[in-house]
């Protein structure tokens, strides 16, 4: 058993961590469960000992009893690996991509067991098909780069389990993968805990994926724990007015914004199509087809949903109505103008729409002020002499107020990012936004607030919103009318209520029951003190 | 606090200053020979000695620094001049027959040595700075787009050029407004490379005399005129060699405290 016994963490005086109590059974899964910034990747590392140099720990983490923290660095190398293991939350770079899966698998029981070649390798086949890569379709010979997402995340917990550890530590692991991979690794990962006897400590920001699995959950908050329970009590029972707060804002629900019902159309594809060559190959038949034969409508007012994993599509689509991407053939029409791509798309077509991107850190030029990004929209119209006052007016809008102008995007957080993102898309006043998952990236408290801010400007200057998303609850929150994409096709829509109640689709029916959820009956408190409050 | 800005400044100043103050003085006149009184050791007279014809070394030295901060001024310019916007366009318009005639041109250039350029410019024209400030701004033409090319290709996939793109910007705007700026940074880091390489190279070029003619003195000429005489007189190869490698490590010190202060995000991070 893994205990932590006052586990703190400072930085030249500064105390990030404090009194982290934790007791890691075998065979029990703990959730660490906190926002961005609250302290559950450095309680990992601090575990593993793998802190950034500058940083000391405080308390003890007890291995069966000892004391690892004053372990020399090469006996805790021995530890790291064997008896106390990590995966990450990206998969794509937690591999050597230079290595066969096979090699890295053994790699691991070479160092930690000794192992000969050969006997490290019948293992790694055997801790392979354990996670679910079995031969002949998975041979070790494979490359990372030959698999998916959600197969490499795989291949990286046979690598973490491969010495049979009694900790395992997964940080984010399901954050970068689509929601029916999420349902399939923490699967994985409760069925090891129940057969290997090892403890998981299983780090996450939303609070949904742990319902349902963990044992006992631990909610953080500015580098401590806040509460401290069994899963059951936590969501039936939650003692602290934050783990409260957590809850509603996961729950929460916009305001409700009524549509009309002979609204005009806004957006109007049709028949649109898509496809890449694929690397290596040249015949036409053996193209990718991104989009196939899409037809879509969003009135006036009304908010569309569309929703989809990754390589489903969506992407394309999105660029295509956009016009940054050119289509093979189909129609796009924006209040009855062809939407063509190219450089010279009319300027008071392009007028009609803006975006707001998911990554709230890539979304903003390093270089410009905010008051330089959130006017660059004036491109299309004109820059009006006004113009400062309407970029304030736009960040008022977006509830960003005082000196923010003059500063740039890296001194603000995800949220107040995503608010730049909403006041730079909202300065021309286009008819339609494009929301590419645009709240995805955002801590729960966080997304609530954007969430509400959309609800309120939609009323407040008749926007329609495209909103696409890999998560089904959100689009709940938000939408009018939902439609469901897979490979390039829609293959269900309608209004988000039928469509998520009573879905017709085998995809969506998938989809759905992929989706983690928090338990039906949750203590909450009143919404109004909430919304003050934050 | 910033000491390699600070320390670079003062390097790269002092070859400047040299230059600059040699237009209106210097301790002793350069066309004048005094063989009695060559390979003097530094003295209060000659503070850093005299040659093998009996010239000041200081005096040389100043003299020099015009013509190697010169050549490679101009060839960094002339480098940066053609070839930033050539990689800008290449990589706005990647994987179309622009780019590649334009990254297949400049594979042509890089495959000449820059030694082997200027033999041809020289067998052309004739040996002299201007002909080095040539052959080694046509080599950093191919440098700079590539880097150019190869800074601004992954900015290019970034949120904030759709959201340029969005806002219905184009290929040159986007690249003035957003590219450049964000490879700014890479570009003047590369710059003070190339311009300590085109001291080095001019040096070189003068070494093996393709470079500036006699009587202008140039460090590297200086550094080969003392090949013969290291043995009794030291300092007159210590002094030329010296003042190559102040300056080529003042400017990359520069260089990089120019990148760090540029950068916003770095901004008063330490």
């Amino acid at each position: 058993m893994i205990e932590t016994l006052d586990l703190g963490v400072t930085l030249t005086e500064l105390p990030l961590l404090s009194r982290v109590n934790l007791q890691l059974k075998p065979g029990k899964i703990t959730a660490l469960v906190g926002e961005s910034g609250s302290g559950k990747s450095l309680t990992a590392l601090a575990i593993m000992g793998l802190l950034p140099t500058g940083m000391r720990t405080k308390g003890r983490v007890e291995l069966n009893g000892d004391d690892i923290l004053t372990l020399p660095e090469p006996e805790l190398c021995r530890i790291r690996g064997k008896r106390i293991s990590m995966i990450f939350q990206e998969p794509m770079t937690a591999l050597n991509p230079l290595m066969t899966i096979g090699e890295q698998v053994a790699e691991s029981l070479r160092l930690h067991e000794g192992m000969p070649h050969e006997a490290a390798l019948q293992r790694a086949r055997e801790r392979l098909d354990r996670v679910g890569l079995p031969e002949p379709r998975f041979p070790l010979t494979l490359f990372p780069h030959e698999l998916s997402g959600g197969q490499r995340q795989r291949v990286a917990i046979a690598l973490a389990i491969a010495a049979r550890p009694d900790l395992l530590i997964a940080d984010e692991p399901t954050t970068a993968l689509d929601v029916t991979t999420q349902a399939q690794i923490l699967q994985l990962l409760a069925g090891l805990v129940r057969d290997e006897k090892m403890s998981l400590l299983l780090i996450t920001h939303d609070l949904a994926v742990v319902a349902g699995l963990a044992d006992d959950v631990a909610v953080m908050q500015r580098g401590a724990v806040v509460e401290y329970a069994a899963a059951n009590d936590v969501f039936r029972r939650p003692q602290h007015s934050y783990t409260r707060e957590l809850l509603a804002a996961a729950a929460h629900q916009p305001r409700l914004v009524l549509t009309k019902a002979d609204a005009p159309p806004l957006l109007e594809v049709s028949n649109i199509s898509r496809s890449y060559a694929v690397a290596g190959k040249r015949s036409e038949t053996d193209r990718l087809i991104a989009v196939d034969n899409v037809s879509l409508t969003i009135h006036e007012h009304e908010a569309v949903g569309l929703v989809g994993e990754s390589g489903c599509g969506k992407s394309t689509l999105t660029r295509a109505i956009l016009g940054l991407d050119p289509i093979q053939s189909g129609q796009i029409h924006l209040s009855g103008h062809d939407i063509r791509a190219g450089w010279r798309m009319p300027k008071a077509v392009r007028a009609g729409m803006q975006v707001v991107f998911q990554d709230p850190y890539g979304s903003f030029d390093p270089r410009w002020t905010v008051e330089k990004l959130v006017s660059e929209p004036f491109h299309l119209t004109g820059r009006p002499k006004d113009w400062r006052d309407r970029v304030a007016e736009a960040l008022f809008d977006v509830g960003m107020t005082g000196s923010v102008m003059r500063r740039y995007a890296h001194e603000f957080s995800g949220g107040q990012r995503q608010r730049i993102a909403l006041a730079r898309a909202l300065i021309i006043r286009p008819s339609l936004i494009i929301l590419d998952e645009a709240v995805s990236a955002l801590d729960v408290r966080v997304r609530m607030q954007v969430l509400d801010l959309l609800a309120k400007l939609r009323v407040r200057h008749g926007l329609s919103y495209l909103f696409i998303s890999h998560d089904l609850s959100v689009v709940r929150q938000i939408t009018d009318r939902v439609l469901i994409m897979r490979q390039g096709k829609i293959v269900e829509s309608g209004p988000t209520s039928r469509v998520l109640d009573e879905p017709q689709h085998p995809y969506t029916r998938q989809l759905l029951a992929a989706t983690p959820r928090l338990p039906q009956e949750i203590a909450l408190p009143a919404p109004e003190k909430l919304s003050d409050r934050l | 606090m910033r000491l390699s800005l600070i320390l670079g400044g003062l390097f790269s100043g002092m070859a400047v200053l040299a230059a600059m103050l040699s237009f209106v003085w210097t301790p002793a006149e350069i066309t004048q020979l005094a063989i009695p009184d060559k390979l003097l050791p530094p003295s209060a007279a000659h503070w850093l000695g005299t040659d093998q014809l009996g010239r000041d070394m200081l005096s040389m030295i100043m003299v020099g620094a015009r013509t190697s901060i010169a050549v490679a001024l101009v060839a960094v310019v002339i480098g940066m001049g053609l070839g930033v916007p050539l990689g800008l366009v290449a990589a706005a318009r990647k994987g179309s027959w622009l780019d590649e005639t334009i990254m297949r041109g400049n594979d042509l250039i890089f495959a000449f040595p820059s030694l082997v350029i200027a033999i041809l410019i020289t067998a052309a024209l004739g040996p002299s700075a201007v002909n080095a400030i040539i052959a080694i701004g046509i080599f950093n033409i191919p440098v700079f787009a590539r880097v150019t090319r190869g800074s601004a290709l992954p900015i290019w996939t970034l949120d904030y050029i759709r959201a340029a793109r969005v806002a219905g910007k184009g290929m040159t705007l986007i690249s003035l407004q957003h590219i450049l700026p964000n490879i700014a940074n890479i570009l003047i880091v590369q710059g003070t490379i190339q311009f300590s390489l085109g001291i080095l190279a001019e040096a070189g070029l003068s070494y093996v005399g393709l470079g500036a003619q006699p009587p202008v003195p140039s460090w590297g000429r200086m550094l080969a005129e003392a090949q013969t005489m290291i043995s009794i007189a030291p300092h007159v190869a210590i002094v030329p060699g010296l003042a190559i490698v102040v300056t080529v490590l003042g400017l990359n010190l520069l260089g990089d405290g120019l990148r760090d202060a540029l950068d916003p995000r770095l901004r008063g991070s330490r």
